[in-house]
């Protein structure tokens, strides 16, 4: 396990109180000043996100030696800190492309090894050079297959280029990294603390320039070339891991091909930043920069094109993530609107919406939250079966709407949505998605590309009823269309087909069908999801009470703390109880001031980490939409099936009826069809319009089934590895707290010992005061 | 006079409160040991076994065991108060009937505890260890011991006697009323620097007890987190098993054995700031109190030598106007003269008691300064050191959880 542990020691909790009037924040902040400067640039990280994100707990830990992770860290690091060559002042993509060093991984597989113990997370470079430390065999082909296996003609162009950049890129990223490292002590510290920093994604993009000043203040001018790669490579906590985890939506969960995606268009994000940043002035515009943009655009329209005809299968993973890779939400404003009340005004938030990706130039958006709202039903209603990601919610207090805390909290959770959705591999590159975050008509609602894609809305009320009284009476078409069948009836607003089937349900008609073996299966899964959810809502109580009991811990020893202090605040107070047990209470107090506020820190930090809980809770409902879409389904398809049954049945005794008389009427009805031949005829036209409905509902089903498969084997995935994450965070947490209060007390413990020493020094020589 | 306490300063590595206190006397060792429940109901107590170990002369033998209750060690603790004024007494554990009836075991063993740090205390006190009422207390067999405490009950008993109270407070009203006349406080006399001592101790007195009440309550609440961490880990538990494919199975299978191993350890880590911070700290806001109660005797003494002054120079004053007044006879002269010189005599007396008392302070606090600077100091270190090992096996077993983590990581890839 290659842990990065150059002694370095990117350790910001180490620094403490060797100045005693030291304030704990001073401490946490006396990170070397370039991790500093980074973490003032990023703008409102508040200290200890610079610090106290897991990847800094893991380099804190193993920088402070063996006991946390015994075997860990001290081996890789001296590689790279001895091996790898001096840095070149001027940095050359070329150079490194060229020579791949045995070592490049090494950042990577710290990222890799904090994510998921290494392997998936640098399948290019498994593919590409031979794995110096662990086999994966398995990473070697998913992409590249995958992508060949989609029908697209431009996929695999648009495939081969991440794939190559991402091996190169893939060197070279950590290979820099590595030789900043290497630089001095100093470096390697701020090298890592960019993406500490990046914990706090938002930030970064919500400073796009500022990240590159950051960067640029991180490490030496010739490493800034790097800097976006640094940031979009290696941990980038909160968001890769979104990123990543949310990507596949792969037949097979376990295999890592979402990762080896992520990592390629991380790859070719970098890229198209270094591109875009540095502009054609670089040393690398000459390498695939090109021929980057030809596929890459084919693939763009293949995308689009892809999208509204084949809603079934998977979209090409690359797909999803070169359109747009990243988004940020950031700088809301307030903007007022007409109320629908005439007279009043209406206030609301804008939020910018930046996306990038590689293709496609950075775009921003304005949109509001009613727009976000909108999107999410959308594509519920567009891609039924699909796991729709949690939006935040649309409850708002009237009063506290416009309060900042309430308008933060909603972006964040804005931007969680949109990050999850850009990466999902069918919601993500579809249009509506596309167009919301790219077309930048300020008001969604006036938008023709917006308006084009939205469904017709359900006719009104006066509408469904006189068509359901049409329907009664035959005059129009009872059996819905092909077309029609694709969505549910009540948004067609045909009362009569819900109805219908509502009765069809009661009936019992479900528990006639044959059910498949997707279906049986996705059952259980309904059922899993339940109870999985029920687990989860049970342990995010806990959680909350966990976090609350720890908030609750840190204030009762911050009491304590004044509590001590408090005695030796009276005046004499030396007199009575002695100088040096003032003194020694003064320092237990300090300590636990200390204690205190590092407790709250590890509070607020595990806090942080438990929120994929929350976040993965807050997904069950739409899950479970979609996977009632598909009983929705089910339920059309059986109703149909049991109606054409009916149709024929009925058809048949008439057929009958008429072939029993044949002699009787042949003769007489041969000019003109008798009412009976009339009823054949309606009855065929009605069974055969049947059969296609049937068809096209049963085609609709198994699109949704096959969607809903996908979607929750990749749910269930993504859900168990980012828990796992979640959990090794959170004990990356604890560890690191517990090794800092353990280092405190022991400080603490010091330091009460030297006054005891010295109070027992005195005592020999006769000193001390005399109260009377 | 011994050096207290000394082996609390050279006994480092120990992180045991009580240990220092037991071994501390060269003269005496006790123990207080073998709680033994006795009778039932409202008349139930418990009973301790007091052994002693000394070399002190009074004593004709090295070993001695009694059989004491708690109510023989407050017998010991009045008389000491009684006898001994303006000695800081150390103070006996608090009388809590609520807990008395439940004898529950826990309660049982702090006072245990409480008892022979008391006990010790009093046989290392310079002044105390040789009085005669420790003696008794440590060796006076069964019948001897059972008169002593009937004739203690009985002078209790008499004190509280309603006229001889009804005496005494009138007499304080005189007093008092007097020095508001005179516009003189006892304090005057006081010099300013023990008045300033004394409010501090009142003050220190209501710290202490905040800070005894904290530490109980960061006590509670490393139990609850203890509790939250357990609770939480098997929630993880139960989530982990509806995943059957993806890493998070293990991962809080995992969680959930290390963090229930991490929660033990906050459990015991509540016991040992039980043990090892709250009792001393509760100890010493209880002799603040012992402190004042020495305290409250030297003001007693003051009134009374103020009270004899002031009786002194009424006295004093009628004899002038006896003397000035022609034509009275001698020996009513001769009378009041008497008087005033009995007078006098108290004033001396009490003058005495109060100097007495002030010197003997004096030289208390000094020692209980020493004392008690050294022992506190030794208990916030322990509780430091005590926290950091406490946090260092945290740390040691989440770092296990990582590693077991990585673990599984690796086998699963």
């Amino acid at each position: 396990m290659s842990l990065h542990g150059t002694k370095a020691t990117f350790d910001p909790l180490s620094t403490t109180g060797d100045a005693s009037d030291d304030t704990f924040t001073t401490i946490f902040e006396s990170l070397p000043t370039p991790a500093v400067t980074t973490a003032t640039t990023a703008g409102a990280a508040p200290e200890y996100d610079s610090f106290m994100t897991a990847r800094s707990a893991m380099s804190y830990m193993t920088a402070s030696q063996e006991m946390a992770v015994p075997g860990v860290g001290s081996s890789r690091a001296e590689p790279l800190v001895s091996e790898q060559p001096a840095p070149p002042a001027v940095f050359s993509p070329q150079q490194d492309y060229a020579t791949p060093t045995p070592g490049p991984e090494l950042p990577l597989a710290f990222d890799g090894e904090a994510a998921e113990g290494g392997a998936p997370y640098k399948p290019f470079l498994g593919s590409s050079q031979p794995p110096p430390q662990k086999p994966q065999p398995q990473l070697k082909q998913p992409l590249s297959s995958a992508l060949r296996d989609s029908s697209n003609p431009f996929a695999a162009p648009a495939v081969t280029l991440p794939y190559q950049q991402s091996t190169t890129g893939g060197a070279v990223g950590p290979l820099s990294f590595g030789e900043v490292n290497s630089k001095d002590e100093a470096q390697t510290t701020a090298a890592f603390s960019v993406p500490t920093d990046l914990y706090e994604a938002s930030n970064m993009f919500t400073l796009p320039d500022a990240t590159a000043a950051t960067a640029a203040a991180a490490a030496a001018a010739a490493a800034s070339l790097m800097n976006p790669q640094a940031q979009a490579l290696p941990p980038l906590y909160d968001f890769t891991r979104e990123f990543s985890r949310m990507l596949p939506v792969s037949e097979d969960p376990a295999s890592p091909v979402d990762d080896s995606v992520t990592a390629g268009t991380v790859f070719l994000y970098d890229n198209g930043q270094v591109r875009g940043g540095v502009g054609g002035g670089s040393a690398r515009s000459g390498l695939p920069a090109s021929g980057g943009t030809g596929p890459a655009s084919g693939q763009t329209d293949a995308g689009r094109s892809a999208v509204p005809s084949g809603g079934g299968g998977p979209m090409p993973y690359a797909a999803a993530a070169l359109l747009t890779n990243t988004v940020s939400v950031h700088s809301p404003r307030k903007a007022v609107a007409p109320s629908r009340i005439p007279g009043l005004s209406e206030p609301y938030t804008l939020y910018c919406i930046t996306s990038r990706s590689v293709i496609v130039p950075e775009t921003t958006v304005e949109r509001r939250f009613r727009d976000v709202v909108a999107l999410a039903e959308l594509l519920q209603s567009l891609y039924p079966g699909c796991f729709v990601p949690p939006r935040p919610s649309r409850n708002a207090v009237e009063g506290r709407r416009m309060q900042p805390s309430f308008i933060e909290e909603r972006r964040l959770g804005i931007e969680k949505f949109l990050r999850r959705l850009v990466v999902h591999p069918v919601l993500g590159p579809s249009e509506a998605t596309q167009v919301w975050l790219r077309v930048p008509t300020a008001d969604l609602r006036t938008c023709q590309e917006w308006l084009r894609l939205l469904p017709s809305a359900p006719p009104g009320i006066a509408k469904s009823t006189a068509r359901l009284l049409c329907q009664v009476v035959g005059v129009e078409r009872v059996v819905p269309s092909p077309v029609d069948i694709t969505r549910p009836a009540s948004e067609r607003g045909d009362v009569y087909r819900l109805v219908h089937e509502r009765a069809a349900q009661i009936r019992g008609v479900l528990n006639k069908v044959q059910l498949s073996a997707t279906e049986e299966r996705l059952r259980e899964e309904a059922i899993g999801l339940q109870e999985r959810s029920e687990a989860l809502l049970g342990l995010s109580r806990r959680a909350d009470q966990l976090v609350a009991r720890m908030t609750k811990r840190s204030k009762v020893a911050h009491d304590l703390g004044d509590a001590l202090a408090a005695e030796t605040q009276v005046k004499c107070t030396a007199v009575v109880i002695g100088s040096s047990l003032a003194a020694a209470l003064r320092v237990s107090a300090d300590g636990l001031g200390q204690i205190n506020k590092l407790y709250g820190i590890a509070s607020d930090a595990s806090a942080k980490h438990l929120t994929p809980l929350y976040d993965w809770l807050a997904a069950v409902p739409g899950a479970v939409t979609a996977l009632a879409a598909r009983e929705r389904c089910l339920l059309t398809v059986a109703t149909l099936e049991s109606d054409e049954v009916e149709v024929r049945a009925k058809l048949a005794e008439a057929e009958t009826r008429l072939g029993g008389a044949p002699s009787a009427s042949a003769t007489s009805t041969s000019s003109q069809p008798t009412t009976a031949m009339k009823k054949v005829e309606a009855l065929r036209l009605q069974a055969s319009q049947l059969a296609v409905a049937v068809t096209a509902a049963r085609d609709e089903y198994e699109r949704v089934g096959a969607r809903n498969l996908s979607e929750i084997t990749a749910f269930k995935a993504h859900m168990s590895r980012e828990l796992a994450d979640a959990v090794r965070e959170f004990a990356l947490v604890q560890l690191a707290a517990a090794q800092k209060a353990q280092e405190l007390w022991a400080d603490t413990a010091g330091k009460l010992e030297e006054l005891a020493a010295m109070a027992a020094a005195v005592a020999v020589t006769g000193g001390g005061s005399h109260p009377r | 006079m011994d050096p207290p306490y000394e082996s609390v300063l050279q006994d480092r590595g120990s992180n045991n409160f009580f240990s220092p206190v037991t071994a501390v006397s060269k003269e005496f060792e006790i123990e207080v040991a073998e709680p033994v429940k006795q009778g039932e109901g409202v008349a139930a107590y418990v009973s301790y076994k007091v052994r002693t170990k000394t070399t002190h002369v009074k004593y004709h033998e090295p070993f001695h065991e009694v059989t004491r209750r708690f109510r023989d060690f407050a017998w010991l603790h009045d008389k000491l108060v009684e006898k001994n004024k303006g000695h800081i007494v150390p103070p006996l554990p608090e009388k809590s009937a609520v807990q008395k009836y439940q004898m529950a075991t826990d309660f049982i063993e702090q006072r245990r505890r409480a008892l022979q740090v008391f006990v010790n205390r009093v046989a290392s006190h310079p002044v105390l260890k040789d009085s005669s009422e420790l003696e008794t207390f440590l060796q006076a067999n069964e019948e001897h011991w059972m008169l002593e405490i009937a004739k203690w009950q009985a002078e209790t008993s008499a004190q509280h006697r309603p006229v001889s109270a009804a005496a005494q407070w009138f007499k304080n009203l005189q007093h008092s009323a007097q020095s508001l006349v005179s516009g003189r406080a006892d304090e005057m006399q006081e010099d300013a620097e023990y008045i300033k001592i004394r409010d501090y101790i009142n003050s220190l007195e209501g710290h202490l007890t905040e800070a005894h009440r904290q530490a109980g309550r960061l006590l509670r609440k490393e139990a609850d987190l203890g509790a939250a961490l357990t609770e939480f880990a098997s929630a993880a538990e139960l989530l982990g098993k509806q995943d059957n494919e993806g890493p998070m199975r293990v991962a809080f299978g995992c969680l959930c054995t290390r963090a229930n191993e991490v929660a033990a350890l906050s459990r015991a880590r509540s016991e040992a700031i039980a043990v090892e911070f709250a009792a001393p700290l509760k100890e010493f806001a209880r002799t603040i109190k012992s402190v004042q109660v020495a305290m409250a005797d030297r003001a007693s003494a003051l009134s009374a030598y103020s009270q004899a002054k002031s009786d002194l120079d009424s006295k004093k004053v009628r004899l002038a106007k006896l003397r000035g007044t022609p034509g009275l006879k001698e020996d009513k002269i001769a009378e009041t003269e008497r008087d005033v010189n009995e007078a006098d005599q108290r004033l001396r007396n009490a003058k005495l008691g109060y100097e007495t008392i002030r010197d003997t302070m004096r030289e208390e606090l000094n020692r209980f300064q020493k004392e008690r600077a050294a022992e506190m100091s030794a208990v916030l270190r322990d509780f430091a050191l005590a926290q950091a090992r406490n946090t260092a096996e945290q740390a040691k077993g989440w770092g296990e959880l990582l590693r077991d983590l990585q673990q599984a990581a690796v086998g699963g890839s």
